[in-house]
């Protein structure tokens, strides 16, 4: 009898072990690579809104051309942006919204095609609407890959 | 489930196993080191530099607070010739990454630029460098606007105008040039010729007035014009001056110590003696005063007469050992009282009056001085007629003989010769030929020759160079 009650509290010493180091585990790789799931999952969307708590841009300049807006953007903050995909951009006016017929996203210096503007990196982004106000202001909103909005406030004419 | 039963199990019996089995409590021990352990590294992953969560946001709202600060001291201003001057004031460097050009026609450039503005300096920016910079040395016509970008995104928007500023510059151009030419051999100057030759050169010489010989560089002349100093007469060979004679005035005068008043001499003197002591009768005022007087008169006894009524008189006699009493009828009587008249004093003031007196009064000696005034006749001395020493009183004037000094003027007399530096006339140059001397060179000027041949020539020419002018329209903002 009691060479028995010694084997069995060794034996659960080392299962709480083994379990403890398993949570621990679990945990971090949740937090620090996140686990390969299709679904959003809560470590997702907390790794998301920590990308998007650094994702600091704004808008230096815009040109209106016709249908054509040139908005440039510079990425200050502390995570690249990635606009292309998903390509979502709105004109807003009022109570009138509209989603961008064309999207062109390209660095500003050499015109090169990007999909993501980096840390510190002046961009270029035309957006080409089917009717663009022509006196006031109106807003254009741009949604990224993490789905944060960036909305800035443009003056016509 | 065998694990979950075990653990239970385990826990359940762990305070009775610990009191009869110290073993028994290891797995409880080494279950919470383990959770402390893991409790410690979720820590450490949250708050780590590089990927905690907390960190981030620290990181985030460091970034949002020096742009809110490089926003609020950021100002900018034109200062002419096309300098964008840039300020930062609150505290942090501004660093400015890119530059976008915008046309009137819609097309925009941008290009990284590095200017840093640290806090509390100002940076000039010359727009139309940097323009040129991006358009490889050109201006692209209808430039409307540059923005300044900085690395934490904000814009600073300058409105711009084309200015044609002219420039003086020289070219070489091909024209007709006339040139000259000195036929005779001399040498082109501008537009003249000049010819130089050696001067002729006269030496200098010494030269003495008429009358006076040469000797080295001195001139001598033998016995010269005599004359007398301060206006005498030459009488024979001496000269004779007379001028008047000098009279001193008579007057009086006192022995030293002496005072002169007129025609007398007065002198003060005190004397110093001794008062022996003496007594001496003295007139002195006893001052009056008040003075009482007190008169007494003594008290007496003196007699009065006074109507005694009638009265009955009680009377008493003893009778064996009876008192008996009995009243008599006293009629009315004169009786004569004797009565005490008490003394007084009277008390009377009067006044004493003052009056003079003579006493006899002991003076003891003492020193006394006494001042007198003595006078004495002064002392006349009478005046007189004199001369300055070296002359002779002759008559009423004074005469000076003396001999006749020499006519030398500005030479020097030895003996009977007048010794005067001779006249020097230096050498000099002349150009017998007509020219112009200039030091030992004599020059001669002519009209150079013209002949026309074909040269390239500098020419100065204006062009105009565009630069970019900011006009007072900033727009600062992120």
């Amino acid at each position: 009898m009691k060479k028995k009650r010694a084997v069995s509290e060794v034996v659960a010493a080392l299962l709480l072990l083994v379990v403890t180091v398993g949570v621990f585990g679990i945990f971090y790789a949740y937090y620090v690579n996140g686990l390969s799931s299709s679904s959003t999952s809560v470590s997702q969307e907390i790794q998301n809104s920590n990308k998007a708590t650094g994702e600091l841009m704004s808008l230096v300049s815009y040109q209106v051309q016709g249908n054509t807006i040139t908005l440039y953007l510079y990425n200050y903050g502390l995570q690249p942006i990635t606009l292309n995909p998903p390509q979502k951009a709105f004109l807003i006016s009022g109570s009138q919204q509209q989603q961008a017929n064309d999207f062109g996203l390209s660095d500003a210096t050499s015109n090169k095609p990007i999909n993501t503007i980096q840390t510190q990196e002046l961009a270029q982004l035309s957006l080409t609407f089917n009717n663009i106000p022509s006196s006031g202001s109106f807003y254009i909103e741009i949604i990224d890959s993490i789905g944060k909005n960036f909305e800035f406030q443009l003056s016509a004419g | 489930m065998s694990f979950s039963f075990t653990l239970k199990r385990k826990l359940c019996f762990t305070g009775m196993s610990y009191r009869r089995k110290g073993l028994a409590s290891l797995p409880i021990t080494i279950f919470f080191i383990a959770l402390v352990a893991v409790a410690f590294v979720s820590i450490d992953a949250l708050t780590s530099a590089q990927t905690g969560l907390f960190s981030k946001q620290v990181s985030v709202e460091n970034t949002l607070t020096a742009r809110q600060q490089e926003l609020s001291g950021l100002s900018a201003s034109s200062a002419g010739n096309g300098l964008l001057q840039v300020t930062q004031n609150s505290g942090v460097t501004t660093n400015i990454v890119y530059a976008i050009a915008q046309t009137n026609n819609g097309q925009a450039f941008s290009e990284p630029v590095n200017y840093a503005v640290t806090s509390g300096q100002t940076q000039s920016i010359n727009l139309t460098s940097l323009v040129q910079q991006m358009f490889n040395g050109n201006i692209p016509s209808g430039l409307t606007s540059i923005t300044l970008v900085t690395s934490r995104g904000i814009y600073i928007t300058s409105q711009v105008q084309m200015m044609q500023i002219p420039h003086q510059v020289t070219v070489q151009q091909q024209q007709q040039v006339q040139q000259a030419s000195c036929p005779n051999g001399g040498n082109l100057q501008g537009s003249n010729c000049v010819t130089t030759y050696q001067a002729t050169w006269h030496p200098g010489y010494y030269s003495c007035p008429a009358g006076w010989y040469l000797v080295g560089s001195n001139c001598i002349q033998v016995h010269p014009e005599p004359m007398c100093p301060n206006g005498g007469t030459l009488q024979g060979s001496t000269c004779v001056s007379s001028s008047p004679a000098s009279y001193s005035n008579g007057y009086y005068s006192c022995p030293s110590g002496w005072i002169r008043g007129g025609t007398y001499c007065y002198q003060q003197r005190t004397t110093w003696y001794y008062v022996p002591g003496h007594y001496t009768t003295q007139t002195v005022w006893v001052p009056g005063y008040t003075a009482t007087y007190q008169q007494c008169f003594p008290g007496y006894w003196t007699t009065s007469w006074t109507w005694v009524p009638g009265h009955w008189q009680t009377y008493q006699y003893r009778f064996w050992g009876f008192v008996f009493t009995y009243k008599v009828w006293v009629p009315g009587y004169w009786a004569s009282i004797l009565t005490w008249v008490p003394g007084y004093c009277n008390t009377y003031r009067y006044y004493v009056p003052g009056y003079y007196t003579t006493r006899t009064v002991w003076v003891p000696g003492y020193w006394t001085s006494q001042t007198q005034t003595y006078r004495t006749a002064a002392t006349w001395h009478p005046g007189y007629i004199f001369c300055p020493r070296g002359s002779t009183l002759i008559g009423s004037n004074c005469k000076t003989y003396s001999p006749p000094n020499w006519f030398c003027p500005g030479g020097t007399v030895i003996g009977s010769s007048c010794i005067i530096p001779a006249t020097w006339h230096p050498g000099y140059y002349s150009c017998p030929n007509g020219g112009t001397l200039q030091g030992s060179t004599c020059v001669i000027t002519y009209q150079a020759t013209y002949y026309t041949v074909e040269e390239m020539v500098p020419v100065s020419q204006t062009v105009y160079n565009t630069e970019l002018q900011p006009v007072s329209s900033w727009l600062i903002g992120g």
